[in-house]
């Protein structure tokens, strides 16, 4: 066990922390340079290689003999790079005993960065901070100043501080000595009862789900009988062994080892990141702490183009859940859309991910709905419950009170964009907690928001009103009331139960009369005139037409121009298919989200 | 029963608008006599002829025609000895209903009196000009050879020469064009008294030069409000002045419809012959290849000129059925019925009553027809009809 070490790495997206792992896999031979070609090893979804992040969680192992002629074994586990999965970062780091913390020279500290950080350290792990990209003829001039931002805000000295260019392969030795040096060893006992960390759970088709632990006490032997503590199930362990490149099967794990075993279980849902697994016959006395149940933030409502494809989502949504345990789903109903389900997400990252997913890989054609956070709504008769979906909202008179979700958002930026994004927190009812000055230039700003502003788009203005420099970390809060009102869209008189959102008052009569040109931009005119209105309650806070369409046909069509045109007319027939028919009103997919692509 | 239709590819001049496909000749055709014409409608004449002879052979039926369609390019460059040629053929080849429509295209200016006799005489009994406008500045923007005179002149020709089946083709939406301008040549078009007028939006075809220039804003088009005021008033125009309309772009006076255009919007069969003509036999739409030097190639190697066919499946043909009978003067619900055992109005029945309610189309008589109201949104009504029909 001594000659183990488990680390994971902290970095900002783009800082380079795919490059230097592939780097530490090269140089201990865990893969060759072929393969290498490949790049960036870790982030092997395609989603996840376009968006530069990583969304599910890795774990590798390597051998490395260093400068003391003694072999270790190295287990670097992956840690996912957003805001939305900071839980299971949590869980990875508490699967090890050390981080790398990557900074990029030219950049410095970000708020994500950060708040991984504390995690870290809150864990107890040993922190080996990084300054990657020093090669860049841009990193020379703020080298010395980000070398302070590390030294501010963990302590250290400066010559703990590795210079690296992952990119052109230098100061990786160094990382690999610091790595064994100064990550402390396992402790563990291999002879008491198993207690094991569940950090991570894929899901794979031939074998069910394979789940991916640290084993901090005891020994896990393939036949073993295993207690999940969190859920209580049992199972039998079918296989286990630790993680190279793929899967290889030890038949044993001790204490100390980062490994897999594989329970003979169908769905993810029986497996929750962040439980701890134990022998049924020998069990532990204890869990280990800070397991969560992780509950959706953000609902959005997911239909199918074509009333005929709801049950073929309906399994595409069963079979996302098989490999993504964080998504729920409900069917629901919706005059407008017709039926389909309200998911919930971790965040709005999330959100696209899923959605694009069930495009992309399941092949669906998806209508969805404006993402909105949960309302705990107060009725008058005391009666007070959760709602997911703006239609769910009583009506006025029996509300007593309507409470959104607060959280926490920290922001970085560099000091010339503190106005703007003073006025952006302002203008998205944000409460100004705390100023910390990093540096002379960089700032890190405390706000609590409503959850809802959050989802609106901010993180684009964010990155738009500060040139791409703010970063952002946010958690979750608490509910607080507030004067929220449900803002109503309505075509020639009908409601559009789909197109409803709740708003805060002070915002709503701006927000009704942007929504209803914006709308106005998004659908083609019709064969009729079409009345848009936006209302709350039953007052009609504003109006716009759509003419009526006037012309659309195709002046020409001979005997050289009728197989052309019917060839046109397949085509928008099925452009057609992706509009939903609200009434006698066609509204294209787009028109649904238009309340997002409203400008402040 | 079928049409023969005859692409006669050749222009004095191409029209950056159009297209159709052509050559141009490059001797100076205007000035001279079209008596002398050039070697390279010579070739394609015996091309041509062997083109109709090797299809006859290949035909394991008797065929009556009933439209002979000469279209182009421009037709009226043939000389008379030319046209006598083909249509001899013609007869050689096929069986001739003696009461045929025989339609030749014709740009004004390159017409006389004298040639439109000849032309008569061989059994043209149906003239349409390309036309397009009264107005000067608009025949020069669409690079047009000829004058509103000559226009004028050339119908007069043939109205003196014995023909009684006149079209003119007019064009809207020319970038420029007023509601007066627009009017003026109305105007002047039905003072000739044409028994057929055809009156087109100005279409921006990618690969033409026009769509070009559009692509780069050089030129300033008219937009989509102005397009459909141009049309309304045109469809106005004409039915007061006694011009049904029978079709998208088409009007005639006392039923004179075109019969070879109506054949292709009733489904009817029709040969093809010449560069890039379509034919539709036998459920078959085949076309020719779309250059004549390959065109003469293969005919030389005793080939036929054909590029590609395709069969139309059952949901295909339905949906032309449909699709080009809205666009003209009505789909047989009947015919619809017995073919493809789809009663329209029943399956399409919700939407079709309520474009019936709202004036758009009108059922009697077993057809379902656009009304002049209906015209300008025939293809979103098209569409949504088709929508509601599986097949």
């Amino acid at each position: 066990m001594n000659n183990f070490r488990n680390f994971s790495i902290i970095a900002h997206i783009d800082h380079g922390k795919s490059t230097l792992a592939d780097r530490l896999l090269e140089r201990t031979g865990r893969v060759t340079e072929r393969e290498m070609v490949m790049n960036q090893i870790l982030d092997d979804n395609p989603l996840e290689q376009e968006r530069g992040i990583t969304i599910k969680l890795h774990a590798i192992q390597m051998n490395y003999i260093a400068k003391d002629k003694s072999e270790y074994i190295l287990n670097l586990i992956d840690t996912p790079g957003h805001v939305d999965f900071t839980y299971e970062v949590s869980r990875s780091l508490a699967a090890c005993e050390g981080a790398l913390l990557i900074v990029d020279a030219t950049q410095g500290v970000e708020a994500q960065t950060i708040s991984n950080l504390y995690l870290a350290i809150e864990a107890g792990l040993e922190i080996i901070p990084i300054l990657n990209k020093i090669d860049l003829p841009s990193a020379e001039t703020k080298i010395e100043d980000v070398k302070h931002q590390i030294i501010d805000l963990i302590g250290c000295k400066e010559e703990d501080i590795l210079m690296v260019s992952a990119k052109q392969g230098l100061g990786i030795d160094e990382v690999l000595e610091a790595i064994v040096k100064r990550i402390p060893c396992p402790k563990g006992d291999p002879d008491a009862p198993l207690r094991a960390l569940i950090f991570d759970s894929i899901f794979d088709s031939y074998r069910g789900v394979i789940v991916n632990i640290r084993v901090f006490d005891g020994t896990l032997k393939e036949k073993d009988k295993i207690l999940f503590m969190a859920t209580g199930m049992s199972y039998e362990a079918e296989e286990c062994g630790v993680l190279y490149m793929k899967r290889s099967r030890t038949g044993v794990l001790k204490a100390g080892d980062v490994g897999y075993f594989i329970p003979n279980i169908k769905t993810l849902q029986d497996t929750k990141v962040g439980d701890t697994i134990t022998l049924l016959h020998k069990p532990c006395e204890k869990a280990i702490e800070g397991f969560k149940i992780v509950k959706p933030m953000v609902y959005s409502g997911i239909y199918p183009a074509s009333a005929d494809d709801f049950e073929s989502l309906r399994e595409a949504l069963a079979k996302l859940l098989l490999n993504d345990s964080s998504i729920t789903y409900e069917p629901e109903t919706s005059s407008a859309l017709g039926f389909g389900f309200r998911c919930g997400f971790l965040g709005l990252l999330h959100m696209e991910i899923v959605q694009e997913r069930l495009e992309r890989e399941f092949d669906q054609n998806i209508v969805t709905t404006v993402p909105n956070v949960r309302y705990n709504v107060v009725k008058t008769n005391g009666e007070e419950y959760f709602i997911e979906n703006p239609a769910q909202l009583p009506p006025t008179t029996n509300i007593s009170e309507i409470q959104e979700p607060y959280i926490r958002a920290q922001i970085i930026t560099p000091t010339e964009y503190i106005g703007n994004v003073m006025k952006l927190c302002m203008d998205r009812r944000g409460i100004m907690k705390n100023t910390t000055y990093l540096s002379a230039d960089r700032v890190d700003l405390h706000f609590e928001l409503p959850l809802a502003e959050v989802i609106f788009d901010f993180y684009d203005k964010l990155k738009s009103t500060s040139r791409g420099y703010a970063s952002l970390d946010y958690e979750y809060l608490d509910f607080r009331p507030e004067d929220l009102v449900r803002l109503d869209i309505l075509f020639n008189g009908e409601q559009v139960d789909a197109l409803s959102t709740i708003v805060h008052r002070s915002k709503s009569f701006y927000l009704g009369q942007k929504l209803c040109s914006k709308l106005k931009e998004l659908i083609p005119r019709q064969m009729f005139e079409v009345a848009i209105q936006s209302a709350i309650g039953s007052r009609i806070i504003s109006r716009t037409n759509i003419q009526a369409m006037r012309k659309n046909v195709l002046a020409k069509c001979y005997g050289g121009d009728i197989s052309r045109k019917r060839k046109l007319l397949e085509k928008q027939k099925e452009g057609k298919k992706r509009m939903k028919q609200v009434g006698r009103v066609e509204i294209p997919q787009e028109a649904f989200l238009a309340v997002l692509s409203i400008d402040d | 029963m079928a049409g023969i239709y005859i692409h006669v590819p050749f222009c004095v001049k191409k029209c950056h608008y159009c297209d159709f496909y052509s050559e141009e000749l490059h001797s100076n055709l205007r000035t001279n006599s079209l008596r002398e014409s050039p070697l390279a409608i010579s070739v394609f004449v015996e091309n041509l002829v062997k083109e109709i002879e090797l299809t006859n052979q290949k035909l394991d039926r008797e065929i009556e025609i009933n439209t002979i369609f000469f279209g182009g390019g421009t037709p009226s460059l043939l000389n008379s000895e030319q046209l006598d040629t083909i249509v001899n053929q013609i007869h050689k080849s096929f069986h001739i209903n003696e009461k045929a429509e025989f339609t030749l295209e014709c740009n004004p200016g390159t017409t006389t009196k004298e040639k439109i006799r000849s032309f008569i005489k061989l059994g043209v009994n149906r003239i349409s000009f390309g036309v397009q406008s009264f107005i000067d500045k608009e025949l020069e923007f669409l690079q047009r050879i000829h004058s509103p005179e000559e226009a004028e002149r050339s119908i007069i020709d043939a109205r003196e020469a014995g023909l009684n089946n006149i079209s003119l083709d007019l064009m809207f939406s020319i970038p420029g064009q007023t509601i007066e301008s627009l009017d003026f040549s109305l105007n002047k078009a039905i003072s000739l008294q044409p028994e057929h007028i055809s009156s087109y939006s100005l279409i921006y075809e990618p690969g033409t030069p026009l769509y070009y220039d559009m692509m780069q804003k050089k030129i300033k088009i008219i937009n989509d409000e102005d397009d459909a005021s141009f049309y309304d008033y045109t469809i106005n125009f004409l039915t007061k002045a006694g011009y049904e309309q029978y079709e998208v772009s088409n009007f005639a006076k006392e039923k004179k419809y075109c019969q070879h255009n109506l054949n292709y919007w009733n489904g009817g069969e029709y040969m093809a012959f010449g560069p890039s003509a379509h034919g539709f036999m036998d459920n078959v739409r085949y076309w020719n290849v779309r250059s004549l030097q390959i065109y003469n190639t293969k005919l030389i190697m005793n080939e036929l000129p054909i590029e590609n066919s395709e069969i139309l499946t059952d949901p295909e043909y339905f949906s032309e059925i449909i699709f080009l009978g809205l666009r003209a003067n009505g789909v047989s619900v009947e015919f619809v019925k017995v073919r493809f055992g789809i009663d329209i109005m029943l399956t399409a029945g919700k939407i079709i009553q309520d474009y019936i309610n709202l004036g758009l189309l009108i059922y009697g008589d077993d057809k379902l027809s656009m009304t002049v109201k209906g015209y300008p949104l025939c293809d979103e009504i098209i569409l949504n009809i088709l929508n509601q029909i599986k097949i």
